[in-house]
């Protein structure tokens, strides 16, 4: 039982970034969370090592359960956490640089808001989805609910824009990504403007936009024109967050390159246990794809996954520059390709790239 | 090929409806999906369909993970449809969420692009005409069903017949509806290797019965019935009791 609460207790540290969000408005250090997140975060990795390979216990009812509510604590910590970032915001004299660095750091928050989300969206209860489309909303990315049962219907898929092609660079792909996906859920004939509101997918796209614009009225009302440039450079930049971990996550295993890359669901799994954490489970992303419904506190690694040389937040600035990501990800594609049963760990160490070349 | 008989003509034949209950009845649980694309194929000819296509899904499935088919038509729509996800957007499958009425599909209003899409696909590969005739779920689940027979000539199905179709096609619907729950549920059985003993178990959470009471009945203690259940929900993959009592009940197990 004890090491069940042990256990357990990593989980928590999905409530960080929200919490950090809220200890830097109470301190008015706009740069706090995105510091934490690019400087910290990678190095927990240090601390906790990787995922138990042997999957997580069978959890004890109570603790389920308490597991199971999580992503409603969280995302009322969030809620609690913005509001008083409003509140540091419209006390203070802004300047760009407190713009910049709470726009930084609520991007980052609301990146790891987006993981929470999905848990919620992928669950049966109806009660859950919705709390999963306003928590998309509040986090600037309302179409996170459509474009992710996508994203599984038509998964392995290039032509879709569901993998990125193997020459693709990220910028084109979330371009192409984002272009398909609004396309067909904000446009004139699309379906949060022509579809049937008794649908599922169309009342739930509906209640995310509904919550982004109001949460866009109320930067505004709240904190003045800097809420509001603060919190559309919030929108632009998670929707592109989105596309960006979708490419590292799916690099190398779309149709144009893996012969059963539609029934394989295929996806890089990072076995570090601390991202597993604040992702609620997302990072192990195989896993996830062959069984959606799954909660993250019951999901096991992949066993002959592809794992990447790094983790996402190394990987992410390594994508945004396409010679250095297919430098250091063209070896571990290679890698997984001839020996998909024999995956590397980087353990405790920051990063695996060395063992690939 | 049916389509050069009309539909007049072969709902009036004395084997008519014979025949299309010797096939619903020949849709026995247990049967592989081979075998029962192969009779709907054969009920599609007798209802003077060029295809036919069967989609099972649960109701309130946002993420689409509930869907499964039956499909006897053209290949190369059957690989489109299924590559594109065509099921997201396809309003003949929307109308079955709020519908029990058999229906022709030009009846049916495509409101989005990707919806208009996924008709013209079906329009090209054999369902220039269709008629919509869904089943709702046995035993009181939540699961739905649609049967869609589709005709390549326009308007084949809009007529005085249509009546005489639908009564036949319900019934073989509803047959397949309970097809698809029994392959579903074997697929559960297989996929977490549920024991006598599970099953049991979650028999007595569905009628309400606490840790106390299923111990007594099994001759166990609470503990140990406690922690069955801790693995029980491990290996459904849900979050309590209640989940998996639920989970089963909806698989028809219960």
């Amino acid at each position: 039982m004890t090491n069940q609460l042990a256990k357990a207790a990593g989980h928590l540290t999905v409530l960080i970034a929200p919490a950090l969000l809220a200890w830097a408005a109470w301190l008015d250090e706009p740069f706090l969370v995105f510091g934490a997140v690019l400087l910290v975060f990678p190095l927990a990795r240090l601390a906790f090592g990787a995922v138990d390979e042997t999957g997580p216990p069978a959890w004890g009812e109570g603790i389920a359960a308490t597991l199971d509510r999580l992503p409603w604590v969280y995302s009322a910590v969030l809620a609690g956490a913005v509001l008083m970032l409003l509140s540091a915001i419209s006390r203070s004299e802004p300047t760009m640089g407190s713009v910049a660095g709470w726009a930084l750091s609520l991007w980052m928050t609301m990146v790891f808001a987006t993981c929470v989300a999905h848990e919620l969206l992928h669950r049966k209860r109806k009660a859950d989805r919705i709390v999963g489309h306003l928590l998309a909303g509040l986090a600037g990315y309302p179409l996170l609910g459509y474009e992710h049962s996508r994203h599984h219907q038509r998964s392995g898929s290039c032509t879709s824009a569901e993998c990125p092609n193997v020459t693709e660079s990220v910028w084109k792909f979330a371009a192409r990504r984002l272009g398909a996906i609004v396309h067909e859920s904000l446009g004139a004939r699309g379906l949060a403007v022509a579809g049937d509101s008794r649908s599922p997918a169309v009342r739930g796209l509906r209640v995310a936009l509904t919550t982004t614009s109001a949460s866009l009225a109320i930067f505004g009302l709240a904190a003045g024109w800097p809420g509001v440039l603060i919190y559309t450079i919030v929108i632009g930049l998670v929707s592109f967050a989105v596309q960006l971990v979708t490419y590292m996550q799916h690099w190398g295993l779309g149709d144009d390159n893996i012969e059963d890359a539609r029934q394989g669901e295929y996806g890089w799994e990072d076995d570090c246990q601390f991202q597993a954490w604040v992702t609620m489970g997302l990072s192990i992303h195989q896993a996830h794809h062959r069984d959606g419904s799954r909660p993250y506190y019951r999901t096991s690694i992949t066993t002959d996954s592809p794992r990447p040389p790094a983790g996402y937040v190394v990987l992410m600035f390594a994508a945004l520059f396409p010679a250095v990501w297919r430098q250091v990800m063209a070896p571990a594609l290679a890698y997984w390709r001839s020996q998909p049963t024999a995956p590397v760990s980087a353990g405790r160490r920051l990063a695996c790239v060395t063992f690939y070349r | 090929m049916s389509k050069h008989r009309a539909l007049s003509e072969i709902t009036r034949s004395p084997e008519f409806f014979a025949g299309c209950a010797d096939v619903a009845a020949r849709v026995v649980n247990g049967a592989d999906a081979g075998e029962v694309a192969a009779l709907l194929a054969e009920a599609g000819a007798l209802l003077g369909a060029d295809a036919a296509a069967f989609a099972s899904f649960i109701k309130d499935d946002e993420a689409y993970e509930s869907y499964r088919f039956v499909l006897a038509c053209d290949a190369t729509w059957c690989l489109e449809y299924e590559s594109g996800a065509c099921y997201m957007h396809d309003p003949w499958l929307e109308y079955t969420r709020h519908h029990a009425e058999p229906v022709l599909a030009e009846r049916i209003l495509a409101r989005t692009d990707q919806e208009r899409a996924v008709v013209d696909l079906a329009r090209r590969y054999g369902f220039a005409s269709a008629v919509i005739v869904p089943a709702q779920a046995p035993y009181g689940l939540t699961r739905l069903a649609a049967l869609c027979l589709g005709s390549a000539m326009p308007d084949y199905f809009n007529n005085d017949s249509l009546s005489a179709v639908t009564f036949a096609a319900t019934a073989l619907a509803l047959r397949l509806h309970e097809w698809q729950i029994g392959q579903l549920r074997q697929e559960l059985l297989e996929h977490t290797r549920l024991s006598d003993e599970d099953i049991e178990l979650l028999r007595h959470q569905r009628l309400g019965h606490g840790s106390k009471q299923i111990a007594k009945a099994i001759n166990a203690s609470s503990m140990s019935v406690d922690s069955r259940w801790q693995r029980l929900n491990a290996k459904l993959g849900v979050s309590s009791r209640v989940a998996a009592a639920n989970l089963a009940a909806e698989y028809g197990l219960l």
